[in-house]
């Protein structure tokens, strides 16, 4: 292996002997005017509307313009650090984030290595198949289907009735929001967030594997000792690329299952940013309150990454 | 091994790159909105110029038949089985006919989530020439609106004012729609439907199945003690009589709460509103009236109701189709009620129960009278002329297109008698004819269609309902439609015989104070809610009110009231 890494690495130094920057232009013309599309697309659609961040600042009327709005500086942010709501959203906030890192994430990791101890082809298409179909399924869709499945007639409930057990009314309980929302979200996600893995896994080598069978490991030992480190690389970046995201639930299903009588544990930051001010038109409190919650995630990205750096020397840059 | 985690790292580092970046664009798309807004507006100025260079020269032979003024106006469609589109309405067809306009409709199809619409639309700089919306959901209200230079002050503008004559007439004399519509200083900019009789207001309430007490032997329950009693025996008895006596649900909602907001009343309580406390004719709400004791009787019997089975356990979270579904099978005993829902329910009902289809009777209610004493109702609509917050304002947009004088003098006809006929019963001859009496009756080619039923053909020809139109409302019209059923004539009657005493007229509210009662009351409302909901349901304990209360009063709930009571005695005073 690590002869293997020195050679590339030796081949890679070859590969970039100075070519003279002019030369190289003119030769990759085309490739450069392709380059210079995604760029512009970066330009115009990533950062160039990073400038409406400014409307935190300002209170924001839309008829008179960023420009034409007056300043207000901190306004917002301490509106927001002194909302009763405050400490709340970002429980919510963090505490599904938290969740969804303790199961969702390592649920796609398992099945991608149940899947790789498959030997039947066939049997290993139809379930990589069924288990990513819920991926493409409409968001707004899927929560139909929740709120269906949940009702007082609903599935579950006549599943808990069949045990005798006594009706339960999930989404009027604060209790039960976290774990619908990220058993659901496992349900939906799996299968497509295996697929990352299935790569990783394909491409362990198969020497290494049989050595270990050889050596007298059984199926979990070589699980453990061979595949899972083989793909700790990609585990690794991939937690980080989710720690990444910690300050982030997307509204859109939190919306469509919540109701006032769950807010305690349901309403989180991009609920609250909704309401307030796509619903009320405060579109300064709520870029104020986006443009925090973009700051705490990229905070926590970098952290995340240094930590990566220091204990795995994996890192993403 | 570690190449390839380098080079995965490098494949990802531009997969966060992205992701970040369209995170970004999410929340900070009102600035490219506004961005593009900018070369769009000034697009726009040098249209305008042109346009009103051109109108410049048109002006001589402007004397009369001209040119048609077309405008956009932007409002939730017609959502209808038979039509869709008010362009294709027989009465808008006559009115664009009448003042040489052709109206463009904009907006979604349905009212859902229609705020959330024209906020966009405003937001994005590029206005239509009128619009509809509720002005207090404009950040700052209607005064913002105007001072923003988005809505046009009409009032102020001697020649637009002249215009409207029909409109500031009304004004003049009428004193209840002046204080209704116009703002602190007399501004008026917004165009509201105008009742013509207050008795149309009462649409709302809650009604019981009558045929389910007389299954019974019960009687309709005028208290709040009788109406638990009959709750309990829908609950324990075979109220339906199909010989299951637990499928009953004696009494239902949906998440729009509006049975717990018409039943309030009883406890002297308005949900989530400002009101005057009927003692001290001074500004309360409900967690504070009574020092918070009627808010905790009233929490603690519904949640004691609750408990006992007798609230659909799912009322908090099902929408009103999964209500109404309920309904229609013939399992509810008592729930909210608009007038138009007696005849759909009771037809669904017959269709799905074909065999105790002469007997269903849903019931609408007097409100059932409480700790109160009176028989309140929570619908303000009885005492309101006029919606004032609700309605069309002309935006600036309509200057720079030079469409504003032809909006003014549409908007001045639809007030005139002539203009709210064609509005609320089409054209005579067609849709509607005058009988000996010179009362107004449908033609039989809007009450016999073959394909489609009275309710829905109507408004191919006419809009008889509230739409959110400038338009002096009929109550005629609207009880031809609304109240012709014996049940809907039967809820209207007995809704409109309750007790006014809570209700508020609307108010108007300038940019500073709306901002400030606005960041209150949002969250106030949002802690009330939730509070009031989790003690009933049981999430949270009648022990936990206190400290929650206290939690609201932190937020500033009695400053909102005196901000609230501030504009409530300036309209008196208006």
């Amino acid at each position: 292996m690590k002869q293997a890494a020195k050679q590339y690495t030796g081949s890679s130094k070859v590969m970039t002997t100075k070519i003279s920057y002019k030369k190289d232009f003119q030769k990759y013309k085309s490739v450069y005017l392709i380059a210079l599309i995604c760029l512009l697309y970066y330009f115009i659609f990533c950062y160039a509307p990073m400038g409406g961040i400014l409307i935190a600042f300002k209170n924001y009327r839309p008829a008179r313009g960023i420009w034409g709005s007056d300043w207000v500086g901190l306004r917002y942010f301490k509106q927001f650090f002194s909302s009763h709501y405050f400490y709340r959203l970002i429980r919510n906030t963090l505490l599904i984030n938290v969740y969804d890192v303790l199961f969702g994430f390592p649920a796609p990791i398992i099945l991608a290595l149940l899947l790789n101890e498959l030997t039947s082809q066939r049997f290993k298409k139809t379930v990589q198949t069924i288990t990513y179909l819920p991926y493409f399924i409409s968001l707004v869709v899927v929560c139909g289907i929740i709120l269906d499945f949940l009702s007082v007639d609903g599935l579950v409930n006549q599943i808990i009735d069949f045990f005798g057990g006594s009706t339960v009314v999930f989404l009027q309980n604060p209790k039960y929001f976290r774990t619908i929302y990220v058993v659901s979200g496992i349900w939906q996600n799996v299968g497509y967030g295996s697929i990352i893995y299935l790569a990783a896994l394909s491409a362990i080598d198969t020497q290494l594997l049989d050595a270990s069978a050889v050596d007298g490991c059984n199926r979990f030992q070589r699980i453990w000792h061979v595949t899972l480190p083989g793909i700790a690389p990609t585990i690794i970046i991939m937690l980080i690329l989710r720690l990444g995201s910690m300050m982030n639930v997307g509204f859109e299903k939190v919306i469509l299952l919540y109701n006032e009588s769950i807010y305690e544990t349901s309403d989180v930051i991009s609920s609250f940013v909704y309401r307030y001010g796509i619903l009320q038109g405060n579109y300064s409190y709520s870029t104020a309150v986006g443009l925090f919650n973009s700051l705490i995630n990229f905070a926590l990205l970098i952290i995340v990454n240094q930590i990566s750096k220091k204990v795995s020397s994996i890192s993403i840059w | 091994m570690k190449v390839r985690g380098k080079l995965l790292a490098l494949l990802l580092t531009t997969a966060v790159v992205t992701g970040g970046c369209a995170s970004k664009g999410g929340s900070s798309s009102e600035g490219s909105s506004a961005a593009t807004q900018k070369t769009s507006s000034t697009a726009e100025t040098t249209a305008a110029q042109a346009e009103s260079e051109s109108s410049a020269s048109e002006g001589s032979d402007q004397s009369g038949q001209g040119e048609v003024t077309t405008f956009t106006y932007y409002r939730p469609g017609l959502n209808r089985n038979n039509i869709t589109s008010y362009s294709d309405t027989l009465w808008v067809q006559e009115l664009e006919k009448k003042m040489n306009v052709k109206i463009e409709f904009m907006g979604p199809a349905s009212g859902d989530d229609y705020n959330q619409a024209v906020n966009i639309v405003l937001a994005s700089g590029d206005y239509p020439d009128a619009v509809y919306m509720n002005w207090n959901n404009y950040n700052g209200g209607l005064r913002a609106a105007i001072d923003d230079g988005i809505v046009v002050d009409v009032s102020a503008n001697e020649t637009y004012k002249s215009l409207m004559p029909t409109w500031f007439g009304d004004l003049d004399e009428n004193e209840n729609l002046r204080r209704a519509v116009t703002l602190d200083d007399g501004t008026s900019a917004l165009f509201c439907h105008i009742e013509n009789n207050l008795k149309r207001g009462a649409y709302a309430g809650y009604g019981i199945r009558k045929d389910w007490l007389d299954n019974l032997g019960l009687q309709v329950p005028t208290t709040v003690d009788e109406l638990y009693n009959v709750l309990s025996k829908f609950k324990t008895e075979d109220a339906n009589g199909n010989g299951d006596n637990t499928d009953e649900i004696p009494m239902s909602d949906d998440s729009d709460h509006n049975l717990i907001s018409y039943l309030a009343p009883a406890w002297g309580l308005r949900v989530n509103t400002p009101y005057l406390d009927p003692d001290t004719q001074k500004m309360t709400y409900w967690t504070q009236y009574k020092d918070g004791e009627a808010f905790t009787d009233f929490l603690t019997t519904l949640h004691q109701w609750y408990e006992e089975g007798l609230i659909d356990p799912e009322f908090a979270s099902q929408d009103s189709s999964a209500k109404e579904a309920k309904i229609t099978n013939d399992q509810v005993g008592f729930t909210f009620a608009w007038t138009g829902n007696y005849a759909t329910w009771t037809d669904a009902l017959a269709e799905n129960f074909p065999s105790i289809a002469d007997k269903i009777d849903i019931y609408g209610m007097v409100p059932v009278v409480g700790p109160a004493g009176k028989a309140y109702t929570a619908n303000d609509a009885h005492v309101r002329y006029a919606a004032s917050n609700e309605g069309t304002c002309v935006t600036s947009s309509s200057v720079k297109d030079g469409t504003i004088e032809a909006i003014l003098k549409l908007f001045d006809y639809m007030y005139t008698d002539e203009g709210s006929e064609i509005i609320n019963w089409g054209e005579e001859g067609v849709s509607y004819t005058k009988d000996a009496d010179g009362k107004n009756q449908w033609t039989d080619a809007v009450t016999n269609d073959s394909e489609y039923s009275f309710s829905d053909k109507v408004f191919e020809y006419a809009l008889p309902t509230w739409g959110g139109f400038p338009k002096v409302m009929s109550y005629d019209a609207w009880a031809s439609i609304e109240a012709t059923t014996a049940s809907q004539q039967q809820a209207h009657e007995n809704y409109w015989k309750a007790d006014t005493g809570l209700l508020m007229p609307p108010l108007m509210m300038n940019q500073s104070e709306a901002e400030e009662y606005n960041q209150i009351m949002t969250d106030v409302n949002t802690a009330i809610s939730e509070l009031y909901l989790s003690v009933i349901l049981g999430t949270k304990s009648v022990d936990d009110i206190p400290a929650l209360l206290q939690q609201v009063d932190d937020m500033g709930i009695n400053r909102a009231m005196e901000i609230y009571q501030g504009v409530y005695d300036r309209y008196i005073s208006k």
